[in-house]
């Protein structure tokens, strides 16, 4: 084929361009550590990057709510623990009082006691969080749920914080658990309690300890079931860590750079754009002697 | 005598024809940076003489080293790469605009994410005041590619417009090219005609060919005639509803070819308005729809803290069309963060099943096509890439075969200066001995009026 000295040129400085197009986009993968900087870079591959991203601000969200749930849930049951405390407490002055060897005195002084258990307990169910929240009060957070005679005004609604899309996790307890409902209101027995023995009722003091044994079991039934929310909010958070490491490798693989294998094509590319340069002058300085 | 004189006329008429050859040649070196420029030669021929004796040489020409079938396929090569480029080229601000900054996807996930941290403490007005923020920036971040989708689209339309009236004068040019031709069959004149031609296929593609009567037509792929002989139309663009119409305009005939226009920078550039941008902007607009209605469906099934329920998040947008430029947030909700209602209706302020439900809302498949909100504010994206990153192929493509096509014109058409020093040589060689030729002629004559 006939080709021109024109043509030569133009081929010789195509090529050059073309070399040095290829090598910086190869210095800024390099540089950037990033094969899809720009969405046209590879389309698919930047769109599953970014669904992976997406699904991995759901998945640190979630870490941070399930923190949260976390210290929730350990904050309350350490009121639950000091409240099991007390009632185990009471059982044994109750059960001290109920005894023939108690004077009304001995008894008014463990009745004084148990009062001001009772106001320790009552501080302990109307725990508030950091931000202000009671945390035994249902939905009704921002209102006591315990009046001073120990009777829960909140509701019955625990509250869940999403894990994912589609699951949650419960991280509040209501204080219903420490009423009736499931088994003794425990408050107002320990005022009943008190009362008992200010006012040296024997009677109604050993009436009270069928009650205080439910309290007990109602009270380690309610930290078991604390316990199990714990152990399911620490899980979930461990594999969301996982998910989270598991999405960064995904989105890494899918949008940067293998730097050994980008490295050697930079290399092979600056070696092509040098060839082309002294092709190109070898060329130029052809065409000036012929023309000479 | 009279054979002597008539051998000085062979030789005369013999220089006069190299000198033609070297005026060729040297005009083919002049020429040679002129863009479009064919090589020429100079044919010689024989003339006879009278009897046996007394012949001599013309120039025929010059003639033009060119072929019509190889300029046909550039042309058609070049249609196609300035429409890839073109396309291409179109959507790179649109597509930087919506993929730099906080995209919208991010931004979505910016909101689910806040509605994830209100769930855990529904009462904390720090975090209402964030959720409130990140639904704002996601109002603005689609008001915002909305409208840079909006300016990429009137781009287009005014290039479009500038480009039409460059097919018209491109048009002229090759009536005009025509007419020359046909006058006096001038190289040069080809040579131009060829040349708009070539620009007028890469403005809007279509086919160019030679007929019989040595005359160019140019149509288009619609077969619209743009230029008949020396006869040339007229490309005009008439505001419409949705952007601007393309005609051709021959006399009192108009012939619509906006949707037929398959090549060339303008095909490129419809393609682009008609195509991609109004499909990013339809998508915009059924994105921010979908985005308003369906977490308005939940906010206002769900209770503020003070109780009240019945409020829309985002102002609800009338009608699809117009919903990205149109998306804000309830201006009451903006000044009283209490009034993000995530908590079940009838229940207490630390109830969260709005947010809750706000979080699921992501992975519902509740968007365009089915998807989930996320996904179509993806889709917005990545199609417009896929596009651009297809018609950036093709263009590739094309950029190889139109490479082969120049080398191919080149090895016919194309000036070599080492070729044409040459010739030059032979050329002044040829005249030197025709001169000797001549003045040997001279000397003879010479010689013979003095022994007369």
């Amino acid at each position: 084929m006939r080709v021109t000295g024109n043509r030569m040129m133009e081929l010789a400085q195509a090529a050059v361009s073309r070399n040095q197009a290829k090598v910086g986009e190869l210095a800024e993968q390099v540089s950037s550590g990033k094969r899809v900087a720009i969405p046209t870079d590879d389309p698919a591959a930047w769109v599953q990057g970014r669904r992976a991203e997406m699904r991995m601000a759901l998945s640190e969200g979630a870490t941070k709510v399930l923190d949260r749930a976390h210290d929730r849930l350990e904050f309350a049951d350490g009121m639950l623990e000091s409240m099991a405390e007390i009632v185990s407490h009471v059982q044994t002055l109750a059960v001290q009082g109920a005894s023939a060897g108690y004077s009304a005195s001995d008894r008014a002084l463990l009745g004084d006691q148990v009062a001001g258990m009772l106001v320790t307990a009552l501080g302990n169910a109307n725990g508030r969080t950091p931000d202000g929240e009671y945390l035994f009060a249902g939905s009704q957070s921002l209102t006591a749920p315990f009046d001073a005679a120990g009777n829960y005004t909140g509701d019955t609604i625990g509250r869940d914080v999403p894990t994912d899309e589609n699951t949650v996790v419960g991280e509040t307890v209501p204080g219903s658990i420490l009423t009736a409902a499931h088994g003794v209101d425990i408050l107002p027995l320990l005022g009943r309690i008190s009362t008992a023995l200010l006012a040296n009722d024997v009677p109604g003091l050993q009436a009270t300890l069928g009650d205080l044994d439910i309290a007990v079991s109602q009270l380690a039934s309610a930290r078991t079931r604390m316990g199990v929310r714990l152990s399911l909010v620490d899980e979930t958070r461990e594999a969301h860590g996982n998910l989270t490491a598991q999405l960064t490798i995904e989105q890494s693989r899918l949008t940067e750079i293998d730097t050994v294998d980008a490295a050697g094509k930079l290399a092979q590319a600056s070696n092509g754009l040098e060839v082309s340069r002294a092709v190109s002058a070898s060329i130029a300085a052809m065409l000036k002697s012929a023309i000479g | 005598m009279s054979n002597l004189l008539s051998l000085m006329n062979t030789g005369a008429a013999a220089i006069t024809t190299q000198n033609a050859g070297i005026a060729v040649a040297s005009d083919n070196v002049a020429n040679i940076n002129t863009e479009g420029r064919t090589r020429q030669r100079v044919d010689m021929e024989a003339v006879s003489g009278l009897g046996m004796f007394g012949g001599s040489v013309r120039a025929v020409g010059p003639q033009r080293y060119a072929d019509d079938l190889l300029a046909g396929s550039i042309r058609s090569t070049a249609g196609s790469l300035s429409m890839s480029r073109a396309f291409a080229a179109a959507l790179d601000v649109p597509l930087s605009e919506l993929s730099s900054g906080k995209t919208i996807d991010q931004a979505l996930s910016d909101l689910y994410a806040q509605f994830q941290s209100l769930s855990a403490s529904p009462t904390d007005t720090v975090s209402r005041e964030a959720t409130i923020a990140a639904a704002r920036a996601l109002a603005e971040g689609i008001q915002r590619r909305a409208e840079a989708v909006d300016a990429a689209f009137a781009a287009a339309q005014e290039r479009i417009e500038a480009n039409t009236s460059d097919v018209t004068s491109l048009a002229k040019q090759i009536a005009a090219a025509n007419a020359a031709v046909a006058k006096s069959g001038d190289p040069v004149a080809a040579d131009k005609r060829d040349l708009a031609a070539r620009k007028l296929a890469e403005l809007v593609g279509g086919q160019a060919r030679i007929d019989p009567d040595g005359q160019m037509r140019f149509t288009l792929d619609n077969g619209a005639v743009l230029v008949d002989g020396q006869r040339a139309a007229k490309m005009e663009t008439t505001p419409t509803a949705t952007g601007s119409r393309i005609e051709v305009v021959d006399g009192a005939n108009r012939r619509d070819v906006t949707t037929s226009l398959t090549g060339g920078k303008l095909g490129g550039e419809v393609a682009a308005r008609d195509q991609a941008l109004a499909g990013a902007r339809a998508q915009l607009d059924q994105l921010a729809f979908d985005v308003a209605t369906n977490v308005n469906a939940i906010h206002r099934t769900h209770a503020a803290l003070d109780g009240s329920t019945g409020r829309d998040l985002f102002v609800q947008p009338t009608a699809v069309a117009g919903a990205a430029k149109a998306l804000t947030i309830n201006t009451a909700i903006e000044d009283d963060p209490a009034l993000l209602a995530v908590g079940t209706v009838g229940s207490g302020p630390g109830d969260n099943a709005g947010a809750i439900a706000m979080v699921s809302l992501s992975a519902q498949n509740v968007g365009a096509g089915g998807r989930t909100l996320g996904d179509a504010a993806l889709d917005v994206i990545g199609k417009l890439a896929t596009a651009s990153s297809e018609a950036t192929t093709d263009a590739e493509t094309s950029e190889v075969l139109a490479n082969h096509l120049d080398g191919l014109r080149d090895s016919i058409s194309g000036v070599d200066t080492d070729e044409e020093l040459a010739s030059l040589s032979q050329f002044e060689n040829v005249s030197r001995a025709l001169m000797r030729f001549v003045s040997t002629c001279d000397s003879l004559l010479g010689s013979l009026i003095e022994s007369l």
